[in-house]
């Protein structure tokens, strides 16, 4: 009974992590039909960013949060939207070698910058020590993850179904030409898309920062998981990413308490092999963003 | 007859000027051509960074002191780039191209691939290799078995499958220091922890097997995975295991998200030790954000005033933004043990000589007594090698706790806290 309960809390905890890891990727592959090979540098700049304006601009921890997501908003417009996206959209083999061009770049530079050694940390923990619940203890911090996981994926839901926008984005990502024909800016879309997308990489960071690892390279393994789970879930699908996220949540629990963590990975990959060998295009169909 | 003489004195006016001559030139070229270094690295990680440059620091110093035989020393650095076929096609470029006199080869795989490498290449291309982190057992005592082979080979760090030397007292570190009764000993899934996991019959026991021989109850046991984030379920199993020490043998496991998640997790008040990895830096614990308060670590990145030269050698690597890790202290002092043996020799042609050389001399120059045994590894225990054992307590102060010998000279009179009593000074209790 323990170990069931174990399994279901890391299961919501784990998978609230994967959903907020994957999210802005699937948003990505489902309005704009790509794969940003660039995303994993959003967490890296989320929180190299925050440090960045923390320690050399003296910035306090709020106006540092802020200031990093307009140094994100900016970052996605002036180096990935403007320069590559928009310019190389029809030609894929360009957009995807420049999208993971410009994240080794970055990457190596943030390596210079701040190797490990220097020793970066971001100061956002919001509740100190653990909390016990179905038998677990966790760090509480942890349930800040699953708190911020459901709000900004409420977010999406009903910014998508509910608003002008919203119902333009899911229109671009069901029918590119008929939108288009229909008088709705695509450009402006694949923008605001790009946009949004940074915002969950970004809490995401934010809020494990406290206990997850701050290093340059950091984003290769986020990058993985967001495909991994994008993938499981069906191209784009947000919904799809949801059900996904507490699957590998779910394995990553039940193989870790019941069997050996250090099977964790394989047992994830085979687990999506099986799905994906019976069903494709992933749980739910990749045509729909909902 | 006579005009027979005449010309051949003739000949040999002129040639034997143009020979000595060339003899001359040819003697005042290898006076003066530098002494060539190599070195294969990852040089984009830490433990590139840091080793090349100690090496180069100690170049440089060599060099301020006169070089090796009056001859200035010139290093060559390639980058590895952690892949083998890379380390493979730089040690042959600085062996037969360079024509250098040793190449220093970082990490397992590159390194034992150099090895191999290197052992087809001595007949025509006599060399040596200075060795850091050769981890693998089948090269532990390679030296020994195939000496003609493998002669050539020295560990300027040593083997990990050598941290069992009794010497080094390491077991005596937890149960006399630490107080440690029953033990938490988790292992991460490397090449280079093979023989820590799975022992060598007749020789070595598991690292499990040799805790319990020496008294301490083993209550919890796991491989982990070198990829593993999400430590939580590990550490809230140990927390349940009746541990009072977590010993987790640690290289390459993301040492930060581990302590950020046991400083936050049911075992917080646990004591725990890392083998080495990001936990070795001083700025780990800004790294943990402070998290990190209790932590020990092997080979912690603390000044040890071994010789004069150990504070002038640190504060270059800090100036540099290099970190101390423990192959620093051999990719220092390996060049100054090399400088004596070449010296000793009186050239750098006879390599054979100088290989026997080296097996005889001992130098000390930043740190402990540097001398290889017959294996060509590191001799151990104080005032040879050691394993130094440092703990983060208040502030964030790495505070070197092992061996007594090194606290004394270092930080008197300062000891290991227990990780509960260290929290309960933090809160003013």
């Amino acid at each position: 009974m323990e170990v069931i309960q174990s399994v279901l809390m890391y299961t919501v905890m784990l998978g609230s992590l994967y959903l907020l890891i994957s999210l802005g990727f699937s948003l990505i592959c489902g309005v704009l039909g790509i794969f940003n090979l660039g995303y994993g540098i959003t967490f890296v700049i989320a929180v190299y960013g925050m440090w960045m304006l923390t320690d050399a601009f003296g910035f306090g921890v709020v106006p540092a949060i802020i200031g990093v997501f307009i140094l994100q908003f900016i970052f996605t417009l002036g180096a990935i939207y403007f320069p590559i996206v928009k310019r190389y959209m029809e030609q894929e083999e360009f957009l995807l070698t420049s999208l993971l061009l410009v994240s080794f770049i970055v990457e190596e530079l943030v390596n210079h910058v701040y190797p490990i050694t220097a020793g970066v940390d971001i100061p956002t923990t919001i509740v100190k020590g653990t909390t016990s619940i179905l038998g677990s203890t966790v760090p509480t911090q942890m349930l800040f993850v699953v708190v911020c996981a459901v709000v900004i994926t409420l977010f999406f839901i009903i910014f998508l179904l509910k608003t002008r926008l919203g119902l333009k984005i899911q229109a671009v990502s069901q029918n590119y030409s008929a939108a288009r024909l229909m008088g709705v800016r695509v450009n402006r879309i694949y923008m605001i898309a790009m946009l949004l997308a940074v915002i969950p990489p970004t809490v995401c960071m934010i809020i494990i920062a406290p206990i997850w690892s701050i290093e340059p390279k950091m984003g290769e393994n986020l990058l993985q998981s967001a495909i991994l789970v994008t993938i499981l879930g069906g191209l784009g699908n947000l919904r799809g990413t949801i059900i996904a996220s507490l699957i590998v949540g779910f394995i990553s629990a039940s193989i870790a308490f019941v069997f050996d963590p250090r099977l964790v990975n394989a047992a994830i990959l085979i687990g999506v092999f099986f799905v994906l060998l019976f069903k494709p295009e992933g749980i739910t169909k990749s045509e729909k963003l909902w | 007859m006579k005009k027979c003489l005449l010309k051949w004195m003739l000949v040999i006016a002129v040639v034997l000027p143009l020979v000595s001559t060339s003899s001359l030139s040819d003697a005042y070229a290898a006076s003066n051509d530098p002494v060539k270094f190599g070195f294969i690295g990852a040089l984009s990680t830490p433990f590139g960074l840091s080793n090349s440059t100690a090496l180069k620091i100690a170049v440089e110093e060599i060099n301020e002191e006169g070089g090796i035989l009056g001859r200035p020393v010139e290093l060559i650095i390639e980058d590895s780039k952690r892949e083998v076929p890379l380390a493979l096609a730089a040690y042959k470029k600085l062996v037969m191209q360079d024509k250098c006199l040793v190449v220093f080869t970082e990490g397992t795989e590159g390194t034992s691939a150099c090895s191999q490498l290197g052992a087809r290449l001595y007949p025509q291309y006599p060399h040596l290799q200075f060795a850091i982190w050769v981890a693998h057992y089948p090269l532990f005592d390679v030296v020994e078995k195939q000496y003609d082979k493998y002669k050539f080979m020295f560990r300027a760090f040593s083997n990990s499958s050598d941290s069992y030397h009794p010497d080094l007292h390491f077991v005596d570190f937890f149960k006399d220091v630490i107080g440690t009764k029953k033990l938490a000993l988790l292992i991460e899934d490397a090449g280079w922890s093979e023989v820590w996991r799975k022992g060598v019959p007749g020789k070595f026991p598991t690292e499990k097997e040799n805790f319990e021989q020496k008294g301490v109850d083993v209550v919890y046991h796991k491989v982990t995975d070198i990829k593993e984030k999400m430590f939580l379920p590990i550490l809230e199993e140990i927390s349940k295991s009746g541990a009072d020490t977590i010993y987790w043998i640690t290289a390459y496991t993301d040492t930060i998200t581990l302590t950020k998640q046991w400083a936050q997790s049911p075992a917080k008040d646990i004591d725990l030790v890392f083998q080495a990895g990001a936990c070795s830096y001083a700025a780990f614990w800004q790294m943990t954000g402070g998290l990190s308060l209790g932590v020990a670590s092997c080979w912690p990145e603390i000044a040890i005033p071994f010789t004069e030269h150990s504070m002038p050698f640190l504060k270059k690597m800090k100036e540099r933004k290099a970190g101390m890790m423990a192959s620093v202290y051999g990719c220092y002092d390996s060049p100054w043990l090399l400088k004596v043996a070449v010296e000793k020799v009186g050239n750098t042609k006879n390599v054979d000589e100088i290989i026997q050389t080296l097996e005889t001399v001992e130098n000390q120059r930043g740190f402990y007594k540097l001398k290889f045994d017959k294996r060509h590894e590191q001799v151990k225990g104080f005032p040879y090698q050691p394993v130094p054992i440092g703990q983060f307590q208040q502030e964030g102060e790495y505070v070197l706790v092992f061996p007594e010998e090194l606290v004394e000279i270092t930080n008197p009179g300062r000891e290991y806290v227990r990780v509960k009593e260290l929290r309960k000074q933090a809160a003013g209790e």
